[in-house]
């Protein structure tokens, strides 16, 4: 068990986020997507995982939506909101995402392939990537006012300055 | 004790000084991970019911760690459970160890995993497995899975033994699942509205279990059971038409009663999704469809398939813990519809910010069965009567009633500082299926649940939410209140005090208050969770899998970080 630990320890040492994934999920028609060729031109992403029964979620991308395009003329980012619901609730996510008329990529992540990847445990959870697909920022839970730390990493990655937390 | 103590502590520790890297790229490949410690520390509570736990501390920890690089991907989880699981997690887990680990590589098309997989083909009629960590559900196979995919065409072919606690199951599962997607296989397709995907699935599960006896009888077991599935996903713009229907070979068990009647299972669901309105309407049947890698097996333990609920997900504290759902894999038949719309800005009773809209309803009943009737022997001067081991004929009419369920939820953005949600909702659910009741005298619930849920934002980092939440019924436990306010200071702290007060109890000395408070640091992908009170005895349902929490009172610590 030590062994273990120091093992992992000194293996970590070395390492960091990096680019994104090669992981594919479904697009809300079914379609495959591979999280690696997820681009927007050289500008920021936003990968937020979320749930239709999670409410934190659904306050952190409806508090978002007032304000996205705003975000999107400023910045020109790009928000991917992966949908972890199993298939109880999948065919639920296009008319609770249509109704509220959210502008984001939806993305479904049904046997959470890329939520065990990115280390994940439970929604919401957030990760900010670079215009060369590196995730470069991260945030777990939603609490009001996060998304003003959210929109203030994005705004430092589009000028393509260094994002510490 | 002591030594596990500092075995969890060092996996705090270690992701606290993982946590102090910068980010960086190196040509090392990728490693990314998360962490997870709960501590709780038990008071003495006898009058709302908590067991007694003679070790007054126990802990729930892990560090799964992922590696890539390239093509080739690899990844270990570390679990541990001491001095016990924590209380409501099934005691035979205790313990430690790297139960979970993998090696896989990807080229191109192909991608093939040796070890530890979670896997599910198409809704899991056939197939899922998967974790649920809070449950302590956790049904990994442990062998090796082939992917290949090539223009819109999907194979899978798993082969291995379940994870069964600290060690595997018996059987051994071997599937395969194949599916086209039309939008992509051909071309003149690629961006039409109309959408087409076909599937189908083929499951077998090995179990060397020979004959088995009860009483007079000698059964035969089957060696190999099969479940097979195909499934439709129909589209044309705005409208999807989804439908799975799976057939189960012969498969006696204990969940069944060992009985040889086949299962079937179909689940159909329509959506149409316009701007700023959906619907979803969907129905299920469900005929013997229990399917394990041990037919002896019980409860949540090693299950092969899953069938997912068909009602609403709820969460708030009084609607979804104390008289949920939860699938009743040896049959039931069921109906759910879900309109989701949203009054638009600038109208005048949308405002500035619209007003969204879910009404939900599902209906759950058991399946119209006839048992077969036993058939009698005469052994000299005795009569010994033998059930029929085809168990029942199901025909097309309701059996018992189940779970009824009807709610409205409504949110309402007034301006930048006030959000409110009301919801209201009304439930029937039959406890002698459920049998989450404590009490249970009466088979039948009938409860109204009314919930305002009122955020005030304060300025940019300080918030306040409010939430009060009433059920009304006059049976089993009785009526309940419940209050909660959060009080937040973006982006690190939160604090919280919350009660809940069963105040309808028909034993007037039952009629206890259970309050508790926590308090949450979060500090990027890290958070810290602090809390002290009451837990009331209910159930935790997560993806359609329920488990019962037990009464419990003391101090819980939280750490869950991700990096």
């Amino acid at each position: 068990m030590k062994k273990a630990l120091t093992l992992a320890f000194f293996l970590m040492a070395g390492f960091g986020f990096a680019q994104l994934p090669s992981i594919k999920v479904k697009d809300i028609h079914g379609n495959e997507v591979d999280v690696a060729t997820l681009q927007n031109d050289g500008k920021p992403m936003i990968i937020n995982f979320w749930a239709t029964w999670c409410k934190p979620c659904v306050l952190e991308l409806s508090t978002i939506a007032d304000e996205y395009e705003e975000w999107v003329a400023a910045t020109g980012v790009k928000l991917y909101a992966v949908s972890i619901d199993d298939s109880r609730n999948t065919a639920k996510v296009a008319p609770f995402v249509k109704s509220r008329a959210w502008l984001y990529e939806i993305l479904l992540d049904t046997n959470e392939d890329l939520k065990r990847a990115l280390g994940v445990q439970n929604p919401p959870h957030t990760f900010v990537v670079d215009g060369k697909g590196s995730v470069v920022w991260q945030h777990m839970g939603y609490q009001l006012g996060d998304e003003k730390v959210l929109f203030d990493v994005v705004k430092k990655v589009a000028r393509g300055e260094k994002v510490d937390e | 004790m002591k030594k596990h103590i500092l075995t969890g502590l060092s996996v705090l520790g270690l992701s606290a000084v993982t946590y102090s890297q910068t980010p960086k790229e190196n040509n090392w490949g990728t490693l990314t991970g998360l962490a997870g410690a709960d501590v709780q520390f038990y008071t003495r509570d006898s009058i709302i019911g908590a067991p007694v736990v003679p070790e007054k501390m126990r802990m729930n920890a892990f560090l799964f760690l992922n590696y890539r690089k390239g093509g080739f991907y690899a990844g270990a989880r570390m679990e541990f459970y001491q001095p016990k699981p924590l209380l409501g997690i099934d005691e035979r887990f205790q313990g430690q160890g790297i139960p979970y680990y993998f090696a896989g590589y990807q080229y191109k098309g192909l991608d093939i995993t040796a070890g530890g997989f979670y896997e599910q083909f198409g809704n899991g009629l056939t197939l899922r497995s998967y974790e649920a960590r809070q449950l302590g559900f956790d049904n990994f196979l442990q062998g090796f899975r082939v992917k290949y995919n090539v223009k819109g065409i999907y194979i899978k072919g798993v082969f291995g033994r379940m994870r069964d606690f600290w060690t595997w199951s018996r059987g051994t599962v071997r599937g395969i699942d194949a599916e086209i997607n039309f939008n992509e296989t051909v071309p003149k397709l690629k961006n039409s509205k109309f959408r087409l995907r076909v599937g189908g699935s083929f499951v077998s599960v090995n179990r060397p279990d020979g004959e088995k006896v009860i009483g007079q009888e000698v059964l035969a077991l089957p060696l190999n059971v099969g479940n097979a599935a195909g499934r439709l996903n129909l589209g044309y713009g705005n409208f999807s038409l989804s439908g799975e229907f799976a057939y189960k070979f012969n498969d006696p068990s204990t969940p069944n009663h060992y009985i040889y009647k086949p299962g079937a299972s179909a689940l159909l669901t329509a959506t149409y999704a316009a701007t700023n309105w959906g619907i979803s309407v969907g129905a299920k049947r469900i005929d013997n469809f229990d399917y394990r890698t041990d037919r002896e097996a019980v409860g949540n333990r090693l299950l092969v398939n899953w069938v997912p609920m068909l009602n609403k997900q709820h969460t708030y504290a009084l609607a979804a813990s104390i008289y949920p759902y939860a699938v009743q894999y040896v049959g039931e038949q069921g109906l759910q519809a879900d309109l989701n719309f949203t009054i638009p800005r600038g109208s005048k009773l949308g405002g500035k910010y619209g007003m969204d809209i879910n009404i939900n309803a599902s209906i759950v009943y058991g399946l119209d069965t006839t048992n077969r009737p036993s058939r009698a022997t005469v052994f000299g001067s005795d009569t010994v009567l033998t059930p029929d081991r085809y168990g029942y004929s199901a025909g097309a009419g309701l059996g018992k009633e189940y779970y009824q369920d009807f709610n409205i939820e409504i949110t309402k953005k007034f301006n930048k500082k006030w959000k409110l949600t009301v919801m209201y909702m009304q439930l029937w659910a039959n406890l002698n299926v459920l049998t989450v009741s404590t009490l249970g005298k009466d088979p039948f619930v009938h409860a109204h649940i009314g919930v305002a849920d009122l955020t005030w934002r304060i300025n940019n980092s300080h918030s306040l939410r409010i939430e009060a939440e009433g059920m009304y019924t006059k049976q089993d436990q009785g009526s309940w209140l419940m209050g909660l306010v959060e009080w937040t200071f973006a982006p690190h702290w939160s604090v919280s005090l919350m009660n809940q007060y069963n105040i309808g109890h028909p034993v007037p000395e039952k009629r206890l208050n259970y309050p508790l408070g926590s308090v949450v640091y979060n500090m990027g992908s890290h958070r810290f969770q602090l809390s002290y009170g009451r837990q009331r005895a209910g159930v935790l349902c997560i993806g359609g899998v329920c488990r019962a929490v037990p009464a419990a009172n003391g101090l819980t610590l939280g750490y869950i970080g991700s990096f």
